[in-house]
Formats: structure tokens, sequence, C-alpha cells
């Protein structure tokens, strides 16, 4: 039998669903579940803007570690440059 | 149970307070409770897993209560709707015997509209519980043995009214045939 068949079975007192009545438990468990959820959504949040967050840093410290090395080189040229001046003034 | 208009926008106002102060929501709690009980009881037959699924469907109506859509119904038809949801998660979980409970006069009307003689009542809805899936089952509980509008079980089903009522339709017809079979036999 895939179904149990309940034929006119008497209906609860309503003293007895009264007993099983209870809002400020529903109440309460509403609460802590509004709590979890928002702090999930905080962290759903988070997690879908860390890759952006992340790429933005690395971009970044990319960018200054290039800015970096191009000083550098400028430095180096900088440098260079006189001193073949001065063999070309020489000749 | 009958609301007028003016009733169901009463409603909809406490809602939208609702929605700001979850206290408010003891208002519709009280109201419904009963119903949403007996309606779940019918389905389960135990007191204390009744009372809590009652629980969950109204924690979860509380809490997905930003995203209700006032469509004209009374707020009952929407926690019927997770009540049921609730139910059929609960036996999708468990190894327990789904319960239909009925009253005999219920069972005569459903006889009534198939034109089909009122005698082996009991024996005629077992066969055709048997032949029946899970969706035709819930609509035959909703439609028949709770004489509830097509819209409304067309919502608390979340199918179009149309289609519960081409559904009906077959159910009847599945019950012409097996009272056919039977009383040929």
């Amino acid at each position: 039998m895939k179904y149990k068949l309940n034929i006119n079975k008497p209906e609860v007192e309503d003293k007895e669903i009264e007993e099983f009545k209870n809002f400020h438990r529903v109440l309460r468990q509403y609460r802590e579940k509004r709590r979890s959820k928002s702090l999930h959504n905080v962290l759903l949040r988070l997690n879908k803007q860390l890759p952006i967050l992340i790429i933005s840093i690395l971009m970044v410290l990319l960018i200054i570690y290039f800015s970096k090395i191009l000083k550098k080189v400028e430095k180096i040229e900088q440098k260079n440059l006189p001193q073949q001046e001065q063999k070309y003034q020489r000749k | 149970m009958h609301q007028s208009e003016k009733e169901i926008q009463e409603e909809h106002d406490i809602i939208k307070k609702a929605i700001e102060h979850p206290e408010v929501f003891g208002f519709l709690y009280e109201k419904y409770y009963k119903q949403i009980f007996l309606f779940i009881l019918r389905r389960i037959d135990d007191k204390a897993t009744t009372a809590d699924l009652a629980s969950q469907v109204f924690l979860k109506a509380m809490l997905n209560l930003p995203k209700y859509k006032f469509q004209g119904l009374p707020f009952s038809a929407w926690l019927y709707r997770i009540a049921t949801n609730q139910v059929n998660e609960f036996y999708r979980g468990s190894h327990f015997q789904r319960v239909v409970s009925v009253e005999d006069e219920q069972i005569s009307n459903v006889f009534k509209e198939a034109a089909v003689p009122d005698k082996d009542k009991a024996e005629l809805i077992s066969k055709l519980l048997e032949e029946l899936d899970e969706d035709e089952v819930q609509l035959l509980e909703l439609r028949f043995f709770e004489d509830r509008p097509f819209k409304e079980v067309a919502f608390i089903l979340d199918i179009t009214e149309n289609n519960a009522k081409v559904r009906t339709y077959r159910i009847i017809e599945k019950l012409k045939k097996i009272a056919k079979r039977n009383y040929e036999l």
C-alpha cells in the first residue's frame, strides 16, 4: 500500500492543539536564523568581492614593481650617458 | 475559511508591518496555527511531528516574508503552500507511509463528481490512491477532501489554474475507470 487511509478519524481537540502553540520559540528561532543569515550574507558578499580585491592588489603591486625597475633603468642610463659623451669628447 | 476582500487587505497590511517588526507576526500565528496544524496532521497522523512541522512552517514564513507577493489570496494559501512543501520534504527523507485523511462525506462528493454509485467507497478510494501519483493525490486532497477553489489549489501546488482543472478531470476519469472495472468483476 502506497498510502495509509484514515476515514472519519476524530479531530483533535482545540485544547490539545493550544498546548503545542509557542510563538515565542518560533520568534527566538527566527532571530537566531536572521543573525546567522546576516553573517552568511556578509561572508557571501566578501566571497564575491574577494577575487576582485586580490586582482586589484596584484595589479597595484605589479605597477609599483615595474615603476621601481623603470626608475633603476633610468638611473643606470643617466650614469652611462655622460661617460660615453666624455669618451667621445676625448677622441 | 472564506475571507472578504477587506479582511484580505487588512491582513496584507499586517504582513507589511511584520516585515519590520517580527512580533506582529504573532497575530498571524494565532490566527492560522490551528488550520496549519490540522492541515499537516491529516497528512502525517502524528501530533508531535505535526507540531514540529507546523513550527517550521511559521518560521519559514517569517524568514521569507519579504519575498511574499500579494496575489489577492488569503495569507493562509501561502502558509498551506509552505506546509505542503514541508510535508513533502518530511516524506522524502523518511521511510514512513504517506497518510491520507478523509471524511465519508468528502468521498461521496468525489463519487458524485465522477457520477459513480456511492458504494464500496473505502475500497474504491484505496484503489484510486494506488493509481495516482503524489501530485495527483495532493490535488485530490486539496480540491475534494478540503473543498478549496481551483485558484487556491493552483497557488498551493505552484501550477496554473488551468493545469489544476485538467489534472482534476484526469483524476475523475481514473476514478470512473476504476469503478467500471470494479463493478464489471
